[in-house]
């Protein structure tokens, strides 16, 4: 049997396994050492195992993500969150639909802090969700915008996403981390200008708007230690642009930076301070034996040779590149349906970044955004759509088809900003080539 | 099974424990180093080793209560809709598969770490030999493979009450 059969074979059996609820990470490691002792040797096969596990978690460019974990969740179980909101409510609330366009400045601005897609939605939607309901907000409306903002925050830097897409296709961190930027302002822009389309048209969806600004500063205490939190948030990541630190120095500088200045200011406990560790263990565990899975699995989708055959097929194909993008866009929201966002560009991106960039020679950095906007999308996008049961789990008495409603508008949005990217892909390369040439 | 189940996971807690304080003083060692050579023109020598070294065995400590906790992704929501005889037979097949893969990492890994021990394998600066810490990702992996163990024992013994 030729490779190229074995690999096909390889990722169906590897569909099989993970539809059958076996972890992704270990249907990914049995496939790819079966698929390449049968290519190569049993022996090699077995030996990369060991060699492969080993060199992920010992991995010096890896070792960042942990770090940045470890800030995400001091600064949730520091109650950042609700401090951020009390800022955007200050900034937004008084506008007709401000309330839900706070939630998405908050999502976006906390999500960048946090890293986490569920942790963001979670925190923003408990403090937004009872308060938009408060002032008579639709609840298609409420539930949507948070579940669909909760996604943001992975395109703005520090983003663990770019982290893997960095190191498995060896592209700067601190460029991905630049060139997400305006892409991901872009789409908590057009998520506000949703909300505001909607409310215009119809006022029935948030009917009453918030007079007294400071109302709700009262139920999330001050808004002390945000600036201090900037600042360290600021020096982490612009000393990370300036080439002053490696990415792993940013993330512990940002992690050791958050935990004095909350410490400090007794906005985290003890209590706070063992939960964001433990969060942080099993958060970074599950994302490293991922990758150590999609590791092995790459060697045998190398070996196949199913890029090289992809990207044959493809450059015979007549179709102009945008078309091809498109398809590409479209097979990511499928995936997107029903795998987390990790596991889908971990399996991706070894099959469709040969095609992509060095057959059709796409920029790879813009590719690597593009791919992290539209799997922001697929966030909420059902049958699985994380963010969505997220929302359900905050709001258990609204039905969970009120809350599919509620994503659609933003869906097609997220839809609408994926093409502005791909017509436009200066909206990602913009910033990275102006800074870092 | 309730007695191994509960000493599996006092086991994996621990090791979550012992984990979280790697992860800890490796963010030490990097401000360290940052503030030595930023303030001091001083570089800690070996940084990037003990961060390698510190990272894997943080890694290799926590993945075991990260399976009691369900944490590893995996898709339940199609499964769930077929009968149950059919998903009791498919995750039996399933834990069989993923124990076989997680007994053979732990002594592949294991090896692994022999070949380094034999050969005296140690870092480039700072001389540290690799293979205890390849041994721990090894016995974390061996833990890994307990739970699973206790989970497919558990799933069965779940279903058949019913």
């Amino acid at each position: 049997m030729s490779p190229f059969m074995i690999g096909i074979i390889s990722l169906v059996v590897f569909l099989v396994l993970m539809l059958g609820r076996m972890p992704i990470a270990i249907s990914l490691g049995i496939v790819g050492v079966c698929g390449f002792a049968a290519i190569v040797n049993p022996n090699a096969a077995l030996r990369l195992v060991a060699s492969d596990i080993y060199n992920v978690f010992a991995s010096y460019t890896l070792s960042v993500v942990g770090m940045f974990v470890l800030m995400g969740f001091l600064a949730f179980h520091a109650g950042l969150g609700k401090k951020l909101y009390g800022i955007a409510h200050r900034l937004l609330a008084h506008v007709p639909g401000g309330l839900a366009m706070s939630s998405v400045f908050a999502c976006t601005i906390f999500g960048a802090v946090c890293g986490s897609n569920p942790a963001t939605t979670a925190t923003i939607g408990s403090i937004a969700i009872p308060e938009m309901k408060k002032y008579g907000y639709d609840n298609a409306l409420a539930t949507g915008s948070i579940a669909a903002a909760g996604g943001i925050g992975a395109m703005i830097p520090p983003s663990v996403i770019f982290i893997i897409y960095g190191t498995a296709t060896e592209q700067s961190v601190s460029k991905l981390f630049l060139a997400g930027i305006i892409p991901g302002l872009l789409l908590a822009l057009i998520y506000m200008i949703t909300i505001w389309i909607l409310v215009k048209r119809n006022p029935d969806l948030a009917p009453q708007q918030v007079s007294v600004e400071t109302e709700l500063i009262g139920k999330t205490g001050n808004v002390g230690g945000l600036l201090e939190v900037a600042l360290v948030f600021v020096l982490s990541l612009g000393g990370l642009f300036a080439g002053w630190f490696t990415p792993t120095e940013a993330g512990a500088i940002g992690a050791m930076g958050i935990f004095v200045i909350t410490f400090m200011r007794k906005q985290i406990t003890w209590n706070g301070i063992a939960m964001a560790l433990r969060d942080t263990t099993r958060t970074t565990a599950m994302i490293m034996f991922l990758i150590a899975g999609a590791t092995i699995f790459s060697h045998l989708i190398a070996v196949s040779r199913i890029p090289f055959e992809l990207a044959t097929a493809v450059g015979g194909l007549a179709l102009p590149n945008f078309v091809i993008l498109l398809i590409v866009m479209v097979i990511y929201l499928i995936l997107g349906t029903f795998l987390d966002t990790i596991p889908c560009i971990l399996l991706t991106i070894p099959i469709f970044y040969p095609v992509v960039v060095d057959r059709l020679g796409n920029d790879p950095i813009w590719f690597g955004v593009l791919i992290l906007m539209v799997s922001a999308v697929g966030v909420i996008t059902p049958p699985v759509g994380i963010n969505v049961y997220v929302v359900k789990g905050i709001a258990k008495d609204i039905p969970i088809e009120t809350i599919f409603k509620g994503i659609f508008p933003f869906f097609i949005a997220g839809i609408l900003a994926c093409v502005l990217m791909i017509i436009f892909p200066q909206i990602a390369v913009f910033l990275p080539n102006l800074m870092m040439g | 099974m309730n007695k191994i189940k509960s000493q599996v996971t006092k086991i994996s807690k621990f090791l979550d424990l012992i984990g979280g304080y790697f992860y800890v003083a490796l963010m030490l060692v990097v401000v360290f180093n940052v503030i030595m050579r930023s303030v001091f023109s001083k570089p800690f020598i070996g940084t990037v080793e003990i961060v390698e070294l510190f990272s894997a065995v943080g890694v290799g400590l926590t993945i075991s209560y990260c399976a009691i906790l369900g944490e590893h992704i995996s898709i339940d929501f199609i499964l769930e809709k077929f009968p149950e005889r059919f998903q009791k037979l498919v995750m039996t097949i399933g834990y069989l598969l993923s124990l076989s893969f997680l007994g053979t990492a732990s002594w592949m890994i294991f090896q692994y770490g022999d070949s380094a021990r034999i050969n005296g394998r140690v870092t480039p600066t700072m001389g540290i030999a690799y293979h205890p810490f390849v041994y721990i990702i090894a016995f974390g992996f061996f833990v890994f493979f307990l739970v699973s163990l206790v989970q497919m024992f558990e799933s069965y013994g779940r279903r058949v009450q019913k």
